[in-house]
């Protein structure tokens, strides 16, 4: 009874939260410009209309070369930063690890000014490259995280027993503790690079001219239009998202599901 | 030679010895069991032996080299962890080539002795397939021929098959013996299964809070226990007070009640006749009667319980002489019958007695 109570609940909530997207998808591919019920017809006419758009062109461009570097540089570090906590016996280890956190609960606004003072400071101008550190610094801890969740439940047997047969620090990460964290890394990769393809407030402080990602681009497009175009973005960016998710989970995480320290 | 020597290994943990100045010497090709309750700190002695855990103080020998300084990658150690500690991403066949890539054996060497371990171990067919596809005995197979691959100089086992069903246990306890055996490998296996230590051991080391208490063959374990403690671990709970009546050579005589009898004496038994001594005796080996016996060890008591369990019939016999000891005697079922009455007399032969000082006369722990 309680059970079946509960499952409604959570469908409503899950139909609650999704219902916005099912409406953006909606106004992007109804013919009418103002959205209406029932549509007039059903078009893609508001993509190419997005894509004859030329910032929006640029912006995905750049969105997608923003995302794709700062996710790389982030998981070497992600991954450094995971092993670091999950291998060091310390009892500075709790209190590293809330200020490694600090990124996931320090709001982008404020990540974003501190970035910008701080290069503004070092005098570099560095075009580009600043929105690449900057979300790296803002995304690896997404990877750090889910990383190092995975390794702290990892049976320490295992590493005990790669060590009994004569592996080193180096083969005992690289074969064992890594390979076993794959879910984890998968996860935390793939929401770092939807965190930074999604981003607005840090990119806001750090793009300039030449550096305007997609969603900026959508900001200051939507000052003087409002038309579906805007929505058949949007929808494209969701449908993107949802995809390289099934992608990714695809090619490194579903291949073998296997339960923690199952031995 | 002997291939393992522990000499004066001390452990702590917050104040508590947990390991407490242990020696032991293991000969080479043999199998020793560490046996005691959990927590008496069977595991902490394994780690030690393996490099995984550092004693505070003593040394360890390995195959006549001191490795006391050595870390566990080093010390050519063989080891089945209680969890077996297979690597889950692996299959059987990669978990065993685990040490030999570590080794940098490649190619065609490492697949053949991939190849001649799982054989080894009767896993053949199942090289491909990966630890949650195994049968729990599989695993522990997998384990066993991961561990023995690269030839360890020990081969150390921690409670392996704890989790097995009985069925599965005894079969997996033979197959471990027999390849122990035909390999010769020098191995040190813990339980707190007296049963299975027996079964298993070359020799058996009773541990209590890291301490050995006794370290002798199995046979002598079960029938010859030194102390109450081993005694009791071994399922031998018939003990009573009794005194020394002369000490004399290789005898000892000892006064129980109105009965005298001489036993040999026990090489760790001194000091002067009227001594208090405890004596054990193992259940299978009293028999009950309506009368008392004509000569040779003999007690008083009254049965309080009768359990009968298929091939044995299990006795309960409070003894008249110390109302606060109860025996348990187990006499085969098709015994039929021991006694009429409850009233009863219990007796044994005289060299089924074992003679040891109680607690409250020892000065020291001995071995
Ligand atoms: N790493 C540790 N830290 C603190 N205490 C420990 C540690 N390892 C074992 N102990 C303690 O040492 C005692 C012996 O443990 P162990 O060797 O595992 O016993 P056994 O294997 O005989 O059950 C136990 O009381 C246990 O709690
Ligand atoms: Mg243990």
């Amino acid at each position: 009874m309680s059970r079946g109570l509960f499952a409604w609940v959570s469908t409503l909530l899950q139909v609650w939260l999704l219902l916005p997207l099912a409406a953006i998808v909606y106004a992007s591919v109804a013919t009418d410009a103002v959205p209406v019920f029932p549509p007039t017809g059903i078009t893609l006419h508001w993509y190419a209309a997005a894509y004859d758009v030329g910032s929006f062109r640029r912006g995905l461009e750049i969105s997608l070369i923003v995302a794709c570097l700062s996710t790389v540089l982030a998981m070497p570090v992600g991954l450094t930063a995971a092993l670091a906590l999950a291998r060091w016996q310390s009892p500075w280890r709790a209190p590293i690890e809330t200020a490694l956190m600090a990124p996931i609960f320090v709001p982008g606004l404020v990540i974003g000014i501190a970035l910008m003072m701080a290069v503004a400071a070092s005098g570099l101008d560095i075009g580009f490259g600043r929105l690449i550190l900057g979300h790296t610094l803002m995304i690896f801890p997404y990877i750090a995280r889910t990383t190092y969740a995975s390794l702290a439940v990892q049976d320490a047997s295992l590493e005990e027993a790669a060590r009994t047969m004569g592996a080193g620090e180096f083969r005992i990460v690289w074969s064992v503790q890594l390979p076993l964290a794959r879910p984890g890394i998968v996860a935390g990769t793939i929401f770092a690079f939807i965190m930074s393809f999604d981003d607005v407030p840090v990119a806001l402080f750090l793009a300039d001219a030449r550096t305007t990602t997609l969603p900026l681009a959508v900001l200051s497009y939507l000052e003087y239009n409002f038309d579906p175009a805007v929505a058949a973005v949007s929808a494209a960016q969701v449908i993107f998202t949802f995809f390289a998710a099934v992608l990714l989970e695809r090619l490194f995480g579903l291949k073998r599901l296997w339960g923690a320290g199952n031995g | 030679m002997a291939e393992l020597v522990l000499d004066c290994i001390t452990k702590r943990y917050g104040g508590t010895a947990v390991v407490d100045a242990l020696s032991l010497s293991l000969p080479s090709g043999k199998l020793l069991t560490l046996l005691g309750p959990s927590g008496c700190g069977k595991s902490t002695t394994l780690r030690i032996i393996a490099g995984l855990t550092p004693a505070d103080s003593g040394r360890v020998h390995l195959g006549g080299r001191d490795v006391t300084a050595l870390k566990a990658r080093a010390r050519n150690v063989g080891m089945v962890f209680q969890s077996l500690a297979l690597f889950p991403h692996m299959s059987a066949a990669d978990n065993i080539a685990f040490p030999l890539r570590v080794e940098g054996v490649s190619g065609r060497d490492r697949d053949r002795r991939v190849g001649k371990a799982l054989d080894l171990v009767r896993m053949g067919g199942f090289a491909r397939r990966y630890p949650d596809q195994l049968s729990g005995g599989q695993r522990q197979r997998v384990a066993l021929a991961r561990a023995i691959i690269s030839n360890p100089g020990v081969l150390l086992l921690d409670e392996p098959f704890s989790a097995l069903d009985r069925r599965l246990r005894d079969e997996m306890q033979e197959e471990l013996r027999s390849l122990v055996g035909r390999l010769g490998i020098t191995t040190v296996f813990v339980t707190h299964d007296q049963e299975e230590a027996i079964r298993l051991s070359d020799l058996v080391a009773v541990m209590r809070a890291g301490r050995i208490e006794q370290l002798a063959g199995p046979r002598v374990v079960y029938n010859a226990p030194r102390t109450p403690f081993v005694a009791d671990f071994m399922g031998s709970v018939n003990f009573v007070e009794a005194e020394i009546a002369n000490l004399a050579g290789d005898q000892v005589t000892v006064r129980l009640g109105q009965s005298a009898f001489a036993v040999p004496r026990p090489t760790d038994l001194d000091g002067a006749p009227d001594l208090g001594v405890l004596i054990n005796v193992r259940p299978e080996r009293v028999t009950l009667a309506d009368t008392p016996p004509a000569a040779g060890p003999a007690l008083a008591g009254t049965v309080t319980n009768r359990v009968f369990d298929g091939a044995f019939v299990t006795y309960t016999v409070r003894l008249s002489e110390r109302p606060e000891r109860s025996w348990i005697i187990r006499r085969l079922s098709s015994e039929g019958p021991a006694t009429a009455s409850d009233a009863v007399w219990l007796t044994w032969p005289a060299d089924a007695t074992q003679v040891m000082v109680s607690h409250a006369n020892r000065s020291s722990n001995s071995r």
